[in-house]
């Protein structure tokens, strides 16, 4: 391996574990409750779109399973499994849509990013509805949802994911998918 | 670190991970513990979430020093007033109760009274204020600088590429922790108006009011979001450059 490339794996490195750190920051810190349920509205999918806008497939799989399940196990452990497999789902899938740093369009940006929010709601249903109460069964640690719930949920989920997928492509139109001309003053 | 115990040195690496799995196990399991909470007894059963949260400080203070230890109580504070505010600001607005007029099925869930839920965002409070510095704590006790030394040990060419990748890994994810205690602090002097009561007080009975206060939500959260991202992002190439170097050597 080349030193050029040696760094360059290096610096990816270095963005995925900020993406990661601040994707689970974003879900720990900025919890706002909802009354009627047990969950809560986060900002963490912001960066988890914006990791899959920016490094592609694989950094999105990264962050997203990653970051927010490391918020999750504070509080909320039940929710680990579906956290990292949905959310890693979400980034993989807003990676390989977006197109990664290879694509600068707006307009396949934010088609990814919808992508992203509609995985956040069938993802987190499919696992309340029908995966929590099958593995309940026989490991009651998951009995914390149903279908009631899991309609329930699909509200807030949509809303969290239509916030991230906004705030992810204004970031990513913040830091990086401005032109040279655009940035300059 | 630098108070009377060191927990960054105890050794083997799996004694110290047990450890901080055992002492952070109530964190762990807190959503289960939180069904334990009573409207009638609610001092009783919040006392020990605060009693834990004094062990936990103790357990911090002796580690990384009371200085450390209070920085990380105040970013704590500054995130769980803004949670309990925000928390009691939304429930104030009754979207929940008018959607539920339209939605039958979400009145059906909604299992908790009005007491079970103010408990329910004081136990937020204390869970917040308890699991933050904790987990600065466990994040601060894996030093990257051990990695390295590992890297060293190690002969294996394949190990050692996998041993920098996690070790760079680990030191960028450590400072963004330590930036995010301190922009809290700052973002809080910033943006005063939505974890002040007095401010949140006013906006009683003013639905016009209510409207500024989620643009106020939205504007002082991209500012946050893009702050800490800029902060974080620029640490990259330094920690980078100072790896390199040290591959090198």
């Amino acid at each position: 391996m080349t030193k050029v490339s040696e760094l360059k794996g290096l610096t990816r490195t270095g963005v995925i574990a900020v993406l990661t750190a601040l994707a689970a920051l974003g879900t720990l810190l900025i919890r706002i409750p909802i009354p009627a349920t047990t969950g809560y509205f986060n900002i963490g999918d912001m960066f988890v779109i914006l990791a899959g806008l920016w490094l592609g497939p694989m950094g999105g799989l990264i962050v997203g399973a990653v970051g927010p399940t490391i918020a999750d196990a504070i509080g909320f452990p039940q929710f680990m499994l579906a956290t990292a497999v949905t959310k890693g789902i979400e980034g993989w899938l807003v990676g390989l849509v977006g197109g990664g740093f290879r694509s600068t369009s707006l307009a396949r940006k934010i088609a990814a990013a919808a992508v992203g929010a509609a995985t956040i709601m069938i993802g987190y249903f499919v696992f309340e509805a029908f995966i929590y109460p099958y593995l309940a069964r026989t490991i009651p640690f998951f009995a914390v949802t149903d279908w009631a719930a899991a309609l329930v949920e699909l509200l807030p989920n949509a809303i969290q994911g239509v916030i991230g997928a906004i705030g992810g492509v204004a970031l990513w139109r913040t830091v990086i998918g401005r032109s040279p001309e655009e940035r300059s003053p | 670190m630098s108070g009377l115990l060191n927990m960054a040195q105890l050794r083997p690496l799996a004694l110290r991970a047990a450890i901080l799995v055992v002492f952070g196990a109530p964190l762990w399991g807190g959503f289960e513990l939180h069904k334990t909470l009573h409207v009638e007894h609610p001092f009783r059963d919040l006392g020990r979430w605060v009693a834990y949260c004094v062990f936990l400080y103790i357990l911090i203070a002796l580690n990384v020093g009371i200085h450390k230890l209070v920085s990380w109580v105040a970013g704590a504070m500054v995130l769980a007033l803004t949670v309990v505010f925000s928390g009691g600001i939304f429930r104030s607005l009754k979207i929940w109760e008018s959607l539920s007029a339209i939605l039958p099925w979400l009145h059906a869930a909604q299992a908790s009274t009005t007491e079970q839920q103010e408990l329910d965002l004081v136990f937020r409070l204390i869970m917040i204020m308890a699991s933050l510095p904790y987990m600065l704590f466990v994040v601060e006790s894996f030093p990257a600088a051990e990695f390295l030394r590992d890297v060293v040990r190690q002969g294996a060419r394949r190990r050692a590429k996998l041993y920098i990748t996690l070790a760079v890994f680990f030191r960028i994810f450590q400072h963004v922790f330590e930036v995010v205690t301190t922009l809290l602090v700052a973002w809080r002097e910033e943006n005063p108006r939505g974890i002040a009561p007095r401010e949140v007080a006013d906006l009683r009975g003013a639905p016009v009011r209510r409207i500024a206060m989620i643009d106020w939500y939205r504007q002082a959260l991209w500012v946050w979001a893009v702050a800490l991202l800029e902060n974080s992002l620029v640490f990259v190439p330094v920690a980078v450059r100072d790896w390199q170097q040290f591959i090198d050597e």
